[in-house]
Order: C-alpha cells, then structure tokens, then sequence
C-alpha cells in the first residue's frame, strides 16, 4: 500500500524501516520513494473493506490511514521533532495505553453491525415521546461524545505516528512542508542562476495558466498558515543557528520566503541586541532540513540544486549575508552529510 | 490590530517554551508531570480577550504544545519492588487531547438583537418589613425592572429565625399580595439567580403592563407599601441623569486626551492597556483576603506571565510600546511584593490614583477599624455600551462586612469556558466607584446568572463602602471605551 507522494522532495532521502507490533507479530512498515509500504501486508485495500464490515483492523493498516490523515495537518510540525537531538519518547506501549484510555466511545459501527448488536438488547419500555428540550439536548450530548471520540482519534493518530520514530517523523513533517509549499516552488531547488540574478521563471502560457489556477488556491491555504509555518521553521533553524554561529535561539528571526530565490539571511546588533533574520520557503523544510542537510561543512544549506542520495549538489552559507556557495555533499553511511573537495 | 503576528507570535512562544522545557525538567529532577509552562496560556488568554486571537486557534496552539511536551517526558521507573536496575517504565500522561468542541465550549454570545421589551429601570429604595409564627426580618427593595425577561424587583433581605425551622432562613414572598394601579394582582417568586448575600430576583407572576405607575406590596399582617413606578428611571441607550455615556466627561473633567496626572486616561487607552488595567483590578480585589507580611500564592500566580502577556500584546498592536502601563503594572507588583512576574518596564514612579486609594487603604489604614454597616440604596444607571455588552447598575447594599452591587449585564455576554486549557474569558469590564470622600473601589465579578439572554451580575467592591454617599462617581471601561458619570445613590436605608 502507498500513500500518495509530492514530486521529487524526497530524493535526497534513503528509504528507511521500522516493526510495528501488529496482531501477534513485529511487522515491516517501510518508507521509501515518498510512500508508505506495508510489507506483511500485500493487500491493504481488502483488508481495509473488510475491518469496514467489523473484522479486526491491523495495527499496519492503521498507521497507514492515520499517516494518510495527516500529510497536510500543520499539528506534525507543532509536535514532532525539531532535529535528531529532540528525543520523543513515544512508543508502541504508550500508544496502547492511551488508546486503551481513551475518554470517548469509538466510532459507531458498521449499519449491519449496529442491527445485529440492536438485535442482542432487551427491548426498551416505551415511555412516550420526549420534548423538545430532551431532544435538544440528547442531540448535544451525542455531538460532544462524537467530537469526544475524533479528538481521541486525532490524538492516538498523533502518537501513532510519533511511535515509528524518528525517521518517519521528519519524512511526515517533510510532506506536510511540502503540502504547504507553492506550486513550482515545491523544494524544488532554485538553479545558481536563478540565485543569482533573482529572475523568474518564464513558463509556457498555457502551463502558466494552469499552475496560476492552482496557486491561488495554495497561496490562501499558505497565507492562513503562515504563522504556524514560521514557527515551524524557526524551531528547527534556531538550534541550527546556534550550532553554525553560537548565536542564541531566541535571537533567531524567521519570516518565509515567497517567490523565487532562496530566500535571505542577514546578521544584525551585538550582544543582546544581536539578531539572525533569515527568509526561507517552506520547502526547506523538506527539502533541506528533513534530509538532514542543515549544517553541512560549517555552512548553513538554504537550497538544494541537485536532490539526491548519497550524493547531492547544495546551496549553502558561510556567514550570514555571504553568497550562498555550491556545494558537492555526500552522505556517509549514517547519514552525515560531508561536503566533496 | 495584527491577528497574524499575534498568532506568530504565540506559536514562536511555544517553540522558546519547547526549547527550554527539557532543561527545565532536568533541573526540576525530571518530574514526571511538570505541566504546561504558565506563560504560553496567558499570552493566548490575553489574545484571545481582545480579540487578536480567535479561540480555537489558540486552543488548538496550546493542546499541540502540550502533546509536544508529552511526547518529550522521559519514562518514569515505578519505584517499589521493581526498582532499580530492573524498574518498569510506569503510566505515562498524554493530555494533548482537543477538546475543543467537544468540551462544550462556549464563546460569548453573538450581539442579541434587541427584543421587543419595556426596559425599566426604576430606583425604588424602600424596606418591607414581615413576620411570621417562625420568621421575621426585612425585604429590601432597590429597584423595579422590567425587560423582555420579565418584570422583577431586585431586593436584599435580612432574617431572623430564631427556631432555624426555615431551611435557609428565606422570605416568605409566596405569602406577599402584590396589586398595581391598574387593577392587577401579582404573585412574587423568588430567584437567587447567583446574587450573593442575601440578594435575590422576586419575579412577578403573571408578567404586569409596561406602563403601571404603582404597586402595593403587602407581607401578611403588615400595612401594604407602596412602590412608586413613576420616577424617572433611566434605559440604555439614551442619555439620562445619572447615565454615563463614553468619551463624554462631566463639567470640569478633563477632555479625552487630557487625563489627570496619574490617573486612567478616558478614551485613550489602548485595548492591550486595558486589558492590562483589569489585570491590575484583579491583583487589587485580591490584596484584601491576605495579610500584608507574606506574599500569598495566588497573587504570584496571577502576576505570573505577564511578561508573556504584555509581549503578546505589543506583537498584536493593540499595546503601545511606549505605554506606561506595564511600568504602573511592575510598580503595582513591586508594592504587593510579588516577583517572577517576567515585566521588563522599569517600574513606573507613579500609579494610578484609583490604585494607590485601594493600596493606601488595605496596606496603610487600618481597614478593621471601620468596617462596612448594613444599609441598602437604590440604583438605576444603565452604562453606556461596551465592546456590545450593556450594564446596568440597579442597587447596592452592605452585608456582612462587604459592599455588593446587584446589576444587569445584557448583549455580548461573555461565557464561561470551561476547556481543560485554561483559556477562560473574565468578566469583560472594568468597574471602579468613587465615593464622596475621594476614595476609590474596585468592583470585582462575584455572580454571574445568564438567563432569557440577561444576566444578573453582582459585583463586589473592594474595599467595602464605610460612608453612605448621596452620589458616586462610576467609572467603567472596556477593552474600546472609557466612561465617567456621577450616579444619585437613594438609601434606602443608611448605615
């Protein structure tokens, strides 16, 4: 089974596992070219018709569906990881403990479900219609349960998914990054002569037209998402600012970049006053940050011109304010990324 | 007003919260539950009241950065007979849950259309007295009112009873004949409706015309009274005597943009300013209930975070940066002795007068020494419209030792959120009355009823009235209005 996939973000990624406990035994889940894959199991879409008609739902197919409801949710930024030394600690034993305490009921079963369980009840004494107000507020009451029980669901899909560690955790970030991303600036890397002149792109008139389109709706969802865009870059940038330049994370200023180009970073003040102001475009987020490209041979990557593993050409800075340098970079077998000489 | 940097700004303020709270449990010895950090709350509470925010962004902002911090706790080893090397990670807390809508939250109320109703709002002041084979005491009537919800005076009591046969010594109005001019005969039923101390809504059945001039009220084997209708009441929306009206000040006030030194400036405070202002009215109705040697916890907790707080605004814009109020907010801190408030303004060298008069009061007087009387007076001042909730002041009486304002808040009610997240929308006004001796009081939320889109409200003041003034000054803000008027006071009995 796969989910869907966004364009060529991810091939600065190595695919990569994990075991979920499903049923009785440790299954496969892998991550690879974009996708989920469920190894053990070949047919996800009858086994999902099936848990439809009240079979067992495997542990597998649920994470799938959970990382399918989430591919543009804004929380995965908020909650998951900021860089390799952000340890969660969520695991498998706390995802069945919550789920096990859950406070809603779950979702109501299947209709011919329902009738067989109706079927097993006594029959009710019939104790005459109720009034409006019993109505209305028997009404409300099933409306908080059902919101009670989608909250519970949003959150153990939320721990689910924080439970296949953190390798799935920033490819998941990566996407929702990407999801946010405008069309055509998908991470989609800037070419050094794009970088350097600030020129747009000139498109065909009839593609223009069409990607246009498309961009209008992306750029209200962007706009309405800009604050939790902003915070989500600069959380993952400010302890990378500190390691490039010692610099403190609180004096790190984000705002996004639109438009072509890689964007800005600019230092300013001294001591207390000192500021980092840095533009970026979301898509570093996934193209840069989730591949663990951030700080590759003491220079800070904003850009990737050539995606690829283990070798990929980048965009990076020595200092605040310098010309972003090309860079060959190659990723060892743990994944450290070292520029070429 | 900036919505967008005002919800950058509290998203950016989880991620500093993030960053920091690992070291901040290692240093706290890795508590298991070290709950969400105070200041993140309070900048969202303080979004949310002056309506840079919305609520559910913020809730949502403040339940993702609480899973986030769940995620993050380290497992805690059960000690017992497993700990040690071999201890068993124990129950973890994953709180991160949206209640959102699922916890009944309520906003406030979209502005009700105005309904089709008489609005009085008579002064009455007079006392009835009654007794019975087990009870005796008095009825206290401040005012007649009658709005779409119905007619009601709004009364005080006092009883006596002895044999304590009468569960909560209540006033036996069912006994009580009512008659108006016009012929009608009443029921009275009494409704508590929140009202603190003794007050209480005595609703009349069936609902009487609008246009009646007197009613008798009779107790059993007493003389029947009379309460006059025909004096001039006042209703909102229109100016009357004794009726405020915002950015008007009286003759020999100061314009608007012309504030006396040191006091609120009418009209020209910003909402982020006012805000703050009601802040400092709740950190003043607390300095009563504690003694002045120690700082008592509730006072640091309510003074914690508003750095946070006042940082929120200015990213908001509805906050001046060059406001003196969150210097006045320090200096206030600084003379209740609380700390760890987060301020960065040097504390200014002045306060408000309102402010001092209350400090000057509890920490300098000796407040023991003159404590409040009984007495009631009546009322009728609707105050002007702010932020589109309309309030009206129908009595006042003292009992045991306090000083209460029975009123009507009507419009834009705010509501109760009961969310596990803490975002809770406070009393939306600022209420201040000044008595003939120049000493101010501060009037805090103490009953809150909604009811057919009303609400009774009672306020108390702080400190008690110990004088029976025949005018107060009544000074009441919103977070987009600042109002003045001198109100008559009608005791009906003085203390």
């Amino acid at each position: 089974m796969t989910t869907g996939t966004n364009g060529s973000w991810f091939t600065s990624l190595p695919s990569c596992e994990t075991t979920v406990p499903c049923g009785n035994a440790p299954h496969t889940i892998r991550w690879e070219a974009g996708a989920l894959r469920l190894l053990e199991h070949p047919d996800p879409e009858g086994e999902q018709v099936l848990a439809a008609l009240g079979g067992e739902r495997a542990r597998c197919i649920e994470v799938s569906e959970a990382w399918a409801r989430h591919v543009s949710d804004l929380s995965v930024l908020a909650i998951g990881p900021r860089g390799p030394d952000d340890q969660i600690t969520v695991g498998w034993d706390d995802v069945a403990a919550a789920t096990r305490t859950g406070l809603g009921p779950r979702p109501a079963p299947a209709a011919g479900q329902a009738g067989a369980r109706a079927a097993q009840q006594p029959a009710r004494t019939q104790v005459g219609r109720p009034g409006a107000a019993l109505i209305r507020s028997s009404a409300r009451q099933r409306q908080l349960l059902e919101a009670a029980a989608a909250a519970q669901r949003r959150r153990d899909d939320l721990l689910t998914l924080l439970a296949l560690g953190y390798e799935f955790q920033v490819r998941l970030a990566a996407q929702v990054a990407v999801a946010y991303s405008a069309p055509g600036a998908e991470p989609g890397p800037p070419t050094v002569q794009e970088t350097r002149v600030q020129k747009a792109r000139t498109q065909k008139a009839d593609v223009q037209k069409a990607d246009v389109q498309k961009a209008d709706v992306q750029k209200a969802d962007v706009q309405k998402a800009e604050p939790a865009l902003v915070a989500a870059i600069a959380g993952r940038l400010a302890p990378v600012a500190e390691r490039w330049l010692g610099i403190d994370p609180d004096q790190v200023l984000v705002r996004l970049h639109h438009g072509p180009g890689w964007g800005s970073a600019e230092m300013s003040g001294r001591e207390a006053e000192r500021r980092l102001r840095v533009a970026l475009p979301v898509g570093w987020l996934a193209a840069v940050w989730a591949c663990g490209l951030t700080l590759t041979g003491r220079h800070l990557v904003v850009a990737v011109d050539q995606p690829g593993w283990p070798d990929a050409r980048v965009l990076g800075l020595r200092a605040p304010g310098a010309e972003p340098e090309l860079l060959d970079v190659h990723a060892d077998a743990d994944g450290t990324w070292n520029v070429r000489h | 007003m900036n919505r967008e940097r005002a919800e950058t700004f509290l998203r950016l303020l989880a991620e500093a919260e993030l960053r920091e709270w690992g070291p901040r449990t290692r240093a706290a010895g890795g508590l298991p539950f070290v709950t969400l950090p105070v200041a993140l709350p309070r900048a969202a509470w303080a979004l949310t009241a002056v309506g840079a925010l919305d609520l559910d962004t913020a809730e949502d902002i403040l339940a993702d950065t609480d899973l986030a911090l769940d995620a993050r706790r380290p497992p805690v080893l059960m000690e017992g007979p497993a700990s040690g090397p071999s201890a068993m990670p124990g129950p973890r807390r994953f709180a991160g849950i949206r209640f959102g809508s699922w916890s009944g939250r309520r906003r406030a109320a979209p502005a009700a259309p105005p309904q089709a109703g008489p609005d009085r709002f008579v002064p009455v002041g007079q006392m009835i007295l009654f007794h019975d084979e087990v009870i005796s005491g008095e009825l206290d009537l401040m005012s007649y009112v009658h709005t779409a919800a119905g007619a009601r005076l709004i009364a005080a009591w006092q009883t006596r009873d002895p044999l304590g046969s009468r569960p909560g010594g209540l006033p036996p109005v069912a006994d009580f004949t009512v008659t108006d001019d016009q012929g009608g005969r009443y029921e009275l039923r009494f409704a508590a409706k929140g009202r603190r101390e003794s007050a209480c809504d005595l609703a009349l059945r069936p609902e009487p015309p609008p246009d009646i001039r007197w009613l008798d009220v009779t107790a059993p084997g007493e003389q029947a009274v009379r309460v006059d209708l025909a004096r001039p009441g006042s209703g909102p929306g229109e100016a009357r005597p004794g009726e405020a009206k915002p950015g008007e000040p009286r003759p020999g006030e100061p314009r608007p943009g012309e504030p006396r030194p040191g006091e609120p400036r009418p009209g020209v405070l910003s909402a982020g300013e006012q805000l703050l202002h009601r802040i400092a009215d709740r950190l003043l109705t607390m300095v009563p209930d504690y003694p002045p040697q120690a700082v008592p916890g509730p006072l640091i907790n309510l003074a914690a975070g508003l750095g946070a707080t006042i940082a929120a605004l200015e990213a908001a814009e509805v906050l001046p940066c060059r406001s003196p109020v969150p210097g006045q907010l320090a200096a206030l801190c600084a003379s209740l002795g609380v700390g760890g408030h987060g301020i960065t303004a040097a504390p200014a060298p002045d306060l408000p007068e309102p402010w001092l008069s209350v400090l000057s009061h509890y920490r300098r007087r000796k407040p023991e020494t003159a404590p409040a009387l009984s007495g009631f007076a009546a009322l009728a001042a609707a105050l002007p419209d702010f932020d589109g909730i309309t309030v009206v002041l129908l009595g006042l009486h003292n009992a045991a030792g306090a000083t209460w304002i029975s009123a009507l808040a009507r419009g834009r009610l705010p509501r109760h959120q009961p969310g596990p997240l803490r975002v809770e929308v406070a009393f939306p006004l600022s209420i201040w009355i000044r008595d003939d001796a120049g000493r101010w009081h501060v009037a805090r939320p103490a009953g809150w009823h909604e009811d057919s889109g009303e609400a009774a409200l009672t306020l108390r003041l702080t400190p008690p009235l110990t004088r029976a003034p025949d005018v107060i000054e009544v000074q009441a803000a919103g977070l987009s209005a600042q109002a003045r008027a001198m109100v008559p006071v009608q005791w009906g009995y003085r203390p």
